[in-house]
């Protein structure tokens, strides 16, 4: 996933933290896919990878994945565990949820008549203030 | 893709030292060995990630029963070492306010 991620950023000068947070959010997201949507049995996952500018400099980065596992209509009930409870509760499930929202601008799903697309937005911009 | 780690016991203190990087293909080594300290009769866990640049959430979900064996047992569950990526990681998803964190 990190070579996914070094290759959806190639030519774009990021730095490690930029990287890993990509890395991170793709990772948590196809295991997602493989064991819940295909049960491990694993499937097709098509990725797609765009940048957006802001006077000529590359700052919001988009990834698209479809997969053909069944449909999901509604993830609002995945949301994620909340640290907050963590403390008191400590629940090792969710956590992979909870990192993608942490970690991205947007994430969107949509259930497909075949399968479920996602969109991950992060915007660079923001994230090079946060870590500079 | 492997997991290199070495466990030091002094008094009542397990320092489990972890270096690469703990994903969904290696978290189990972690698991592997924290398990047995969780019924062992040392009172501190100490896990040093100062070798590790990029931890995904079956590796944070290795350190969470690491919560809950503190919760459960009193005992003291630390980290420390966290390298920027991984300290960038806990702090993004406010891991950093569940676990005690040193250094």
């Amino acid at each position: 996933m990190q070579s996914l991620a070094e290759q959806a950023c190639e030519g774009i000068c990021l730095s490690a933290i930029q990287l890993n947070r990509i890395a991170l959010a793709l990772d948590e997201l196809f295991a997602n896919i493989h064991k819940h949507g295909y049960a491990g049995k694993g499937g097709d996952i098509d990725c797609a990878a765009k940048w957006t500018g802001m006077e000529g400099k590359p700052c919001l980065l988009e990834i698209r994945l479809r997969d053909f596992a069944p449909t999901i209509e509604d993830i609002k009930a995945c949301k994620g565990v909340d640290p907050e409870t963590l403390k008191e509760h400590p629940v090792a499930g969710g956590l992979g949820m909870h990192l993608i929202y942490a970690i991205t601008e947007s994430f969107e799903h949509t259930p497909l008549e075949d399968g479920n697309q996602w969109r991950l937005t992060f915007n660079l911009e923001k994230e090079k203030d946060e870590t500079s | 893709m492997s997991l290199d780690i070495s466990i030091e016991h002094v008094g009542d203190t397990a320092t489990i030292s972890v270096k690469g990087d703990v994903t969904i293909q290696t978290s189990s080594v972690l698991r592997k060995e924290l398990k047995p300290l969780f019924s062992s009769d040392e009172t501190c866990i100490h896990v040093k990630l100062d070798g590790v640049e990029f931890m995904d959430s079956s590796g944070i979900a290795v350190l969470v029963e690491g919560l809950q064996w503190s919760k459960a047992t009193g005992g003291k569950f630390t980290l420390s070492g966290l390298t920027p990526t991984v300290k960038d990681v806990f702090e993004l998803a406010k891991l950093d306010t569940i676990f005690d964190i040193e250094g």
